[in-house]
């Protein structure tokens, strides 16, 4: 019976597999397929365009050449419809061997297609690998992403703006474009998030917080938020080694592109960019990006002080922004290299908290990031594959800080970081459905205090992170287990000897869809820990070199409806997410007369819910709304046994956040409406009337319209930013900027 | 069909108002009640400056009513200062000065001196932002004239009654802790930052002349006692610990008494000092009894238990009936305390202050 199930369906798939070849033969498409491109089980799905608004023009144009052009797709689209016929007939055979066999009988049957045309290539519009991105509805941690649409919808510019309207973060924004944007998931603070830039770890030593706001969204393909962690086995240690990660992937591609743009804005804003993409040859491909962004930054503000308020203009809140970055990548079927040269390089003003009665701000900040990382990935079959990163990272800052009397002191500290990473992942045919993996990573930390004495020890940190994975797939169940070992060691220049660190870290999810693909529930476990930044331990004075690492443990419980044509909607998308967990042993500053001493002294219990809704409603014939919101609901209250503050809500996080995204788009013009939300927040740990800061509501305004000019296509768009024109805090004493607004130009060649 | 995909954008629509309206309606926040209608009594008083957080604008003043026991709110939104001026009072209160019918009041983040009457209402303010760090610190009185240490090397002379100001007496680096006595003005000039280099200035009011005496890291404490100066120099925080200084200013000299110490209080012959000092072995500061020495004989002995020292912001005394005024703190952004205990170590009393209160401050 086995046998004949097993020649039935090989027999299908061939047949399924001839009649694809058929389908992409008759369409002239052919796809660039490379193993190594596959980076997982699941893969992010992406949904082909819908005809709306300016996008149905690019489409109609597509159809009219299709007979005699190649579209480069990248594999996991339609790799994925393998995929989940597979699933399917895993589903309904219920013999996962059988699925398995015709898993591969149809990958070397397609893979066969594709091979024999490879002639007549026309390159089309990159139209067909953009389009609406559907939530990861079979991800067993809330996983939440903007596409380069998405980024673009919401009209922000950093990062950090466009990671305000995801749920279950706060952002600290220190206000303006030069204003530090950290980001903390869940109450746990900011140093419990790992940031990653196409796969590799940005690392800050000293501080240990990432400025989400210093990277562009311009050049950013995806940006991707995840809780926990991914069910995701193929990923390089440090991946395991956060309570959450926020991951910026750039990818380059598969087209002769060139865009370029330049905007204006209130307060002296400017910003210009090129972005650029070639293939040079078969398997060769590299893009450039740079920018160029400034502002006087002197915004006008109103914010209460007392029974009064301060109305003033911020000042030294001037930036100077440079980035550029080169990246290349060479594949065949089986290797895939890429390599990055990124550089940043800033100078500006520290506007630092508005203060009562004292208008000077004279702080300086000229800080330079430049960093180069090797990506290698070599998938010899589809059971097995492996890849391995090298980074090297230079930062160096410079503080610069007038005195009394005209005497100038300067804070200069330059760090380093080389980091190498190996990943293994194996999903051998024969273990019904089981995966595992083994990633090592191995970074160096160098800190060092240039002419000054604040740093005195030098520290410099080995780190070892070891994970052991695996994930477990089976009908509608899949489970995924990681642990992760970490070993630190540090030396620094002083007399003291500081104690090399150990830890396991376990993690474990799984996700279940019994009502079909449409509908999945989720449920996980992480337990994770962050050690003490360099300055938490060694900073002159305040720093504490016994400090134990930072603890936080979370479960997260959540549910997950996703489905197409839906009544009137195209596509709707509604998650929820519950979540409990404790921050240890958190690290806080304790006050003394003469100076503060970092210590392990406080814990942190975090309870609360995650919503998020996105839709799209076709109204009209090429007349479509796009609307997302997101909600959190977040208790993050002190735990810590004897404190006054026991039960108070820990600083700065709101109980109550959200967003809302509205796109209304037609053939003529795109109109969007985006507003972010926000309870009341506390400045202090003690939750008393004097140390509330306001909640706040910001409502923003764009238009926009695509231009086709003798093949190029010109997008003007014009955004008018905090309509309400409340200069918000979101932390107290640094205002947001009020009412503004912007005008952009973007020319794609 | 289209009817009904108009009715679900209407739907979606208003559902995007009402989430904005609901959230324009969340803007407002909840500010305390506070009544500005009273009058402050000020007869057996004293006023309780707390420094606040650094760049958090939450300084404040308190009012204490000596008799009934009574403190204002401490609270950077509900204390006299917003009572009585309606703004806050800034950033980082340093010290505080009451005499006659004012109060000198330095604040060193909003780089000012605020001139006070004693309901808290402002008559007068000295602003020194003009000049980059120019951070007004500690005051002192010879009776007829205010004398404040300013960051920018120079202590600035004020008319007591007028509040006007006459002149400033270049001193050290970073001039902190300040006290006159017999003709003399003993200045702690803390020194370069990190550089640990501090000095001891000796100014004869009389002459002008100036005599220096190097230290390590002369801090902010300095009280009169038994005809002498004393101060803490800090130390390095490392390897060389705080001590406690006798200075003498007419003979110039500075004894260490090899005495360690975070603040101290004088009472006639009595020097009431703490010592928090931060201990890696128990990761907090060190919980410190009280001690009480006596500067004429040198005997010394435990005025209070080590339990509710820990962080010690200031020592103060009552120059009347010699009650000791603790102010403390329990933790990073939480509210400070004042105990009182009277001469026998009894408690007398305890009232929440502000954030890291500086100092209780009576009539001079």
């Amino acid at each position: 019976m086995r046998i004949f199930f097993l020649y039935t369906f090989a027999l299908s798939c061939s047949a399924i597999s001839s009649l694809w070849e058929r389908r992409l033969k008759g369409n002239q498409v052919r796809v660039l397929y490379s193993p190594a491109a596959v980076s997982s089980i699941w893969v992010p799905s992406i949904e082909k365009p819908l005809p709306l608004g300016g996008k149905e023009t690019e489409q109609s144009k597509s159809e009219d050449l299709q007979d005699e052009s190649i579209a480069y797709i990248a594999f996991e689209e339609e790799h994925r419809s393998l995929l989940y016929f597979n699933v399917f007939c895993m589903r309904i055979f219920r013999i996962p061997l059988v699925a398995l066999v015709g898993c591969i009988l149809s990958i070397v049957s397609v893979c066969r297609a594709y091979s024999q045309d490879n002639s007549g290539v026309l390159m089309l519009d990159s139209l067909l690998v953009t389009g609406l991105r559907k939530s990861l509805h079979d991800a067993s941690v809330p996983v939440q992403t903007l596409s380069a649409d998405a980024l673009e919808r919401i009209g922000a510019t950093n990062v950090g703006d466009a990671l305000k309207h995801m749920s279950g973060v706060a952002i600290k924004d220190y206000g303006g474009i030069g204003g530090i944007k950290s980001v903390s998931i869940r109450g746990m603070g900011a140093h419990h998030t790992a940031v990653f830039y196409d796969g590799v770890a940005i690392g800050d030593c000293q501080s240990g917080q990432i400025d989400v706001g210093r990277f562009s969204t311009e050049n950013i393909s995806l940006l991707q938020l995840t809780i926990g962690q991914n069910d995701d086995i193929y990923q390089t240690a440090r991946m395991f080694a956060s309570a959450g990660t926020v991951a910026m992937d750039t990818k380059i591609p598969y087209a002769n592109i060139l865009k370029i743009g330049a905007s204006a804005a209130s307060f002296e804003t400017n910003k210009a960019y090129i972005n650029g993409a070639a293939l040079l040859g078969n398997s060769w491909r590299a893009s450039l990006f740079a920018d160029y962004t400034s502002t006087a930054g002197n915004y006008k503000f109103s914010i209460p002080s007392g029974k009064e308020q301060i109305v003033a203009v911020r000042n030294n809140s001037d930036v100077d922004i440079y980035r550029g970055e080169i990246n290349t990548a060479w594949e065949n079927d089986s290797h895939s290299l890429r390599a990055k040269l990124y550089s940043y390089y800033s100078h500006r003003g520290i506007p630092g908290a508005v203060i009562v009665d004292n208008p000077i701000s004279s702080e300086r900040l000229e800080n330079t990031n430049i960093f180069g990382q090797l990506f290698y990935e070599y998938a010899p079959n589809y059971s097995l594959k492996m890849k391995a990163t090298f980074k090297h990272n230079y930062n160096y800052d410079k503080n610069i800080l007038p005195r009394s009397a005209g005497t100038i002191e300067e804070y200069c500290y330059r760090q380093q970081e080389s980091d190498a990473s190996y990943t293994i992942k194996w999903s051998p045919y024969f273990l019904y459905g089981l995966s595992v993996a083994f990633s090592e990573e191995l970074s160096y930390n160098k800190l060092q205090a240039k002419n000054n004495s604040l740093m005195p020890s030098d520290p410099s940190r080995l780190t070892s992170l070891s994970v052991l994975s695996a994930r477990y797939g089976y009908k509608w169940f899949t489970a995924t287990a990681s642990l992760l070992f970490t070993y630190a060691n540090e030396r620094v220049s002083a007399s003291y000897t500081v104690p090399n660190r150990r830890r396991f870290s376990p993690s474990l999810s799984m996700v279940l869809t019994p009502f079909g693909n449409n509908f999945s529930m989720r449920l996980s476990y992480k337990d994770i820990f962050r050690l003490p930044t360099f300055n938490d331990l060694y900073y002159r004075d305040l720093g504490n070199y016994r400090l134990l690492p930072e603890k936080s443990r979370m479960f997260n419980m959540g549910a997950q409806y996703s489905k197409e044509e839906f009544g009137c909607f195209k596509y709707v998308n509604i998650s929820l997410d519950g979540y409990y967990g404790r921050v240890e042993d958190k690290i806080v500053a304790t006050p003394g007369i003469f100076v503060w001493k970092m210590s392990n002294v406080d814990n942190v219990s975090l309870c609360g819910a995650d919503a998020n809704l996105s839709s799209l409603v076709e109204l009209y014939k090429n007349i479509g709304l796009n609307v997302t919101a997101a909600y959190s609901f977040m208790r993050a209250v002190d735990a810590t046994e004897g404190s006054l503050v026991k039960g108070h809500q820990i600083i700065y996080t709101p109980l109550h956040s959200g967003s809302l995204s509205a796109v209304l788009q037609t053939p003529y013009v795109s109109v969007g409406y985006n507003m972010l939300w926000s309870g009341k927040r506390y400045r202090l740990p003690q939750n008393i009337s004097s140390n509330i800061v306001n909640g706040y509501s910001d409502h923003s305004l764009w238009l926009a319209r695509d231009w086709e000019l003798s093949g190029y296509t010109l997008t003007s768009r014009i955004d008018v930013m905090n309509i309400g024109g409340t200069t918000y805090e979101i932390i107290r004493y640094y205002p947001m900027p009020g009412r503004s607004w912007r005008l952009s130009f973007n020319l794609k060649l | 069909m289209i009817v009904k995909k108009i009715f679900v954008f209407l739907q979606i629509a208003l559902l995007s108002l009402s989430f904005g309206i609901f959230a324009v309606a969340c803007d407002n926040g909840n500010e305390g009640d506070y009544d500005s209608g009273d009058i402050l009594p000020v007869d057996n008083i004293c006023y309780v400056l707390n420094n606040g957080n650094w760049g958090g604008n939450d300084a404040s003043i308190q009012h204490y009513d000596i008799s009934t026991g009574i403190a204002t709110l401490g609270d950077s939104q509900n204390n006299i200062f917003v009572l009585q001026n309606g703004s806050l009072l800034g950033d980082l209160a340093q010290s505080m000065l009451w005499i006659g019918n004012k109060l000198f009041v330095a604040v060193g983040g909003s780089q000012k001196l605020e001139i006070l009457d004693t309901q808290g209402k402002r008559l007068r303010e000295y602003y020194s932002y003009s000049e980059i760090g120019a951070t007004p610190r500690m005051i002192t009185t010879d009776g007829n004239n205010v004398y404040v240490t300013n960051y920018d090397g120079n202590v600035y002379v004020y008319d007591a009654v007028t509040a006007d100001y006459i002149r400033k007496i270049s001193v050290g680096v970073r001039p902190e802790g300040i006290s006159y006595y017999d003709g003399y003005l003993v200045v702690n000039n803390s020194g370069t930052l990190w550089a640990y280099d501090g000095t001891v200035s000796i100014i004869s009011l009389e002459s002008g002349e100036e005599n220096t005496i190097p230290l390590v890291n002369p801090y902010t404490a300095s009280v009169v006692c038994n005809g002498k100066i004393y101060i803490i120099d800090g130390g390095n925080y490392n390897d060389i610990p705080s001590d406690i200084y006798c200075i003498s200013p007419r003979e110039g000299i500075a004894t260490p008494l090899g005495i360690s110490a975070s603040a101290i209080a004088a009472y006639n012959n009595t020097l009431y000092y703490v010592n928090n000092e931060w201990n890696y072995e128990i990761n907090d500061n060190v919980a410190s009894p009280l001690y009480a020495l006596d500067v004429v004989t040198g005997e010394k002995r435990e005025f209070l238990s080590a339990s509710k020292m820990k962080n010690v912001n200031s020592l103060s005394v009552n120059p009347e009936t010699g009650d000791i005024y603790i102010g403390y703190s329990t933790a990073y952004g939480v509210l400070g305390f004042m105990r009182i205990y009277d001469t026998n170590g009894v408690e007398r009393g305890m009232f929440t202050a502000g954030y890291y209160p500086g100092g209780a401050y009576f009539k001079n």
